[in-house]
């Protein structure tokens, strides 16, 4: 195995790097790596119309609403100053681009809408890029969430589109940052493994016989009778059985028993399979009816030709990994500044102060620990949060701070 | 006691050494064990061999430092072990390894061929010039085979980040491994 010579040609490296490497040099937190979520600062740029068509992606998208309940106003327009990837001006693009489109912002969250646009072919269905934000000077934190960019079926098979959303303080605001990505991954089936099992013998072998257990199926089955049968231990797949197969009238009934109860592995998910024409055959119905004597019985209706039972087999489906698709070194470097501006609610105790902006809010104060907090709107509504810490608590929409009717922690109401 | 001092119980053939040895370095050893063979019955077996190893060795040997040199018979101690329990286990991989594979084009009964101390004098080399947090990244992955998450959790830095910079220099020592006509 060659990867083992160079494993052991690496362990006789100089020891001096073996004991450098000890601990992570001091270097490494000064700068601020690869953190996500970290707050970016955008430039405040028009966008012509022409610009403007070319994105795909709106907050309305982001928060499930029409794109006019975020006001132009509110939604800052950037455009990346420095991009990587440099487009010929040619009619037919080639390479890719990565976009930072808008953002919202406000004293502490940003909301950051990108795009990849592949230009060299279709982008594949499951692909994420993760984009992360880095400044040169100032330590960033990171910790609230962002969202990979994902292909769905209303986007360009050339374009992904996601959004970063970060924390916004400070020393960021008055940085430079710079939102990179290093890779887009795509979805990978690993360990699938296909079985040998003869299911012309199984039907060949089963019977019905009067035997010491009946087994009924938990509903009408399309022959509408108990089926009592014998253990056919025609072994399909390593610990699972078939126990009864039979084909009538261009149906494929089968019955599996597998080992059940703790302890026992789970195994992946089992499929029907025609290795002539490669496909899954999915049942027309299934049920799992009876976890008896150790057993787990599953049933499987298929609707298959006769001369397609040959060709059949099981197979069990592997795990869904993303593994890397392509590489790059996508980058932009932006700045920008707070966008939407709090307003200060009224409260009722002293030195509580609430600032709130669309998107997010804040408390400061001698207040004890969070046990309950709501926030209600003027019609009822009562305010989904994406995030309790005191000092950026963000909302899952954006609302209108000036519905805010009461802001109840730990059953006490805050506000005047 | 001092390492120094360490070294000459071995000379001495004085088997307090051992007792020593593995007072002062079951952590750090343990640690490297622990990375490949994630079983705490073997990483027991793989520390008891080390020190059997370094009273076999010392003499001759006297290490430069002892803390690597009992590191680096774990490493490879630890690595044999794994493949011995994990024979009949076709899906058992030691992922450092299985990444390393990427640098090599995968001929047959190449060890013959391969100048070993010429390729550690390049890897030395190749990982001395990159930056730190790479050169740390690669070291720790590849010479104390840690996992992604700790890596990323000792150096502050996310997964994602992590296996970025390793996916690329593998990438990189691929080319020049070719390059520099290393028939791997």
């Amino acid at each position: 195995m060659n990867g083992e010579i160079l494993w052991k040609a690496i362990g006789e490296i100089g020891e001096d790097l073996v004991i450098w490497a000890e601990k992570p040099p001091k270097t490494l937190h000064r700068k601020s790596f690869a953190i996500i979520l970290a707050a970016a600062i955008i430039m405040l740029l028009s966008v012509g119309t022409a610009a403007a068509l070319r994105f795909n992606i709106s907050f309305g998208d982001l928060f499930g609403f029409e794109e006019a309940e975020i006001i132009e106003e509110d939604k800052q327009i950037i455009e990346e100053s420095t991009p990587v990837e440099v487009i010929p001006e040619t009619e037919e693009k080639t390479g890719s681009e990565f976009t930072v489109i808008s953002a919202l912002t406000d004293e502490r969250i940003m909301y950051l809408l990108w795009q990849f646009d592949y230009y060299d072919g279709e982008i594949p269905e499951g692909a994420r890029l993760l984009p992360e934000i880095t400044f040169d000077e100032t330590e960033v934190n990171s910790g609230l969430g962002y969202y990979g960019g994902m292909r769905d079926e209303n986007r360009d098979e050339n374009t992904l589109v996601g959004y970063i959303l970060a924390e916004w303080n400070e020393p960021m605001q008055n940085a430079s940052g710079t939102v990179f990505a290093h890779e887009i991954t795509e979805p990978v089936e690993q360990n699938s493994k296909i079985y040998e099992t003869d299911i012309l013998s199984a039907i060949e072998q089963s019977e019905y016989v009067e035997g010491e257990y009946i087994i009924r199926f938990g509903k009408e089955w399309p022959y509408g009778y108990y089926a009592e049968y014998q253990w056919l231990d025609v072994p399909a797949y390593e610990d699972t059985y078939i126990d009864l197969a039979e084909y009538k009238d261009g149906r494929l009934l089968l019955v599996t028993r597998t080992p059940w109860g703790d302890g026992v592995e789970r195994r992946g998910k089992y499929e029907l399979f025609n290795t002539k024409t490669e496909e899954i055959i999915e049942p027309i119905e299934r049920h799992n009816f009876m976890e008896k004597l150790g057993y787990s019985f599953n049933s499987y209706l298929y609707e298959v030709d006769f001369e397609d039972i040959e060709n059949l087999c099981f197979r069990r489906k592997g795990e869904i990994v993303q593994k890397n698709w392509i590489s790059g070194d996508w980058k932009i470097d932006f700045k920008a500044e707070p966008k939407m501006e709090d307003i200060i609610l009224e409260t009722a105790g002293e030195n509580i102060e609430i600032r709130c902006s669309k998107i997010s809010m804040a408390i400061s104060g001698n207040l004890p620990e969070m046990n309950s907090f709501e926030v209600i709107l003027s019609d009822g509504t009562k305010v989904d949060f994406m995030n309790l810490d005191l000092e950026r608590i963000i909302f899952k929409i954006p609302l209108n701070p000036e519905e805010i009717v009461s802001v109840i922690y730990n059953g006490t109401e805050l506000l005047k | 006691m001092e390492d120094a001092k360490i070294i000459e119980l071995y000379f001495e053939r004085n088997e307090e050494a051992i007792s020593e040895t593995s007072g002062k370095y079951t952590p750090y050893c343990s640690v490297i064990a622990k990375n490949v063979l994630h079983n705490e019955l073997d990483e027991e077996e793989c520390l008891s061999d080390t020190w059997l190893c370094a009273w076999n060795n010392i003499p001759p040997t006297v290490p430069n430092c002892l803390r690597v040199f009992l590191g680096k018979i774990t490493r490879n101690i630890s690595l044999n072990l794994f493949r011995k329990k994990n024979t009949a286990k076709r899906s058992a991989v030691f992922e450092p390894i299985d990444e390393l594979e990427e640098c090599v084009s995968g001929r047959e009964n190449v060890e013959a061929e391969v100048d070993a101390k010429a390729l550690s004098e390049y890897l030395d080399s190749f990982i001395r010039n990159l930056p730190e947090e790479k050169r740390y990244v690669f070291i720790r992955r590849y010479w104390y085979g840690e996992s992604l998450s700790d890596i990323a959790k000792n150096a502050k830095i996310n997964e994602t980040r992590v296996k970025n910079i390793l996916a690329k220099l593998r990438k990189k020592l691929r080319e020049e491994l070719e390059k520099e006509g290393f028939s791997l």
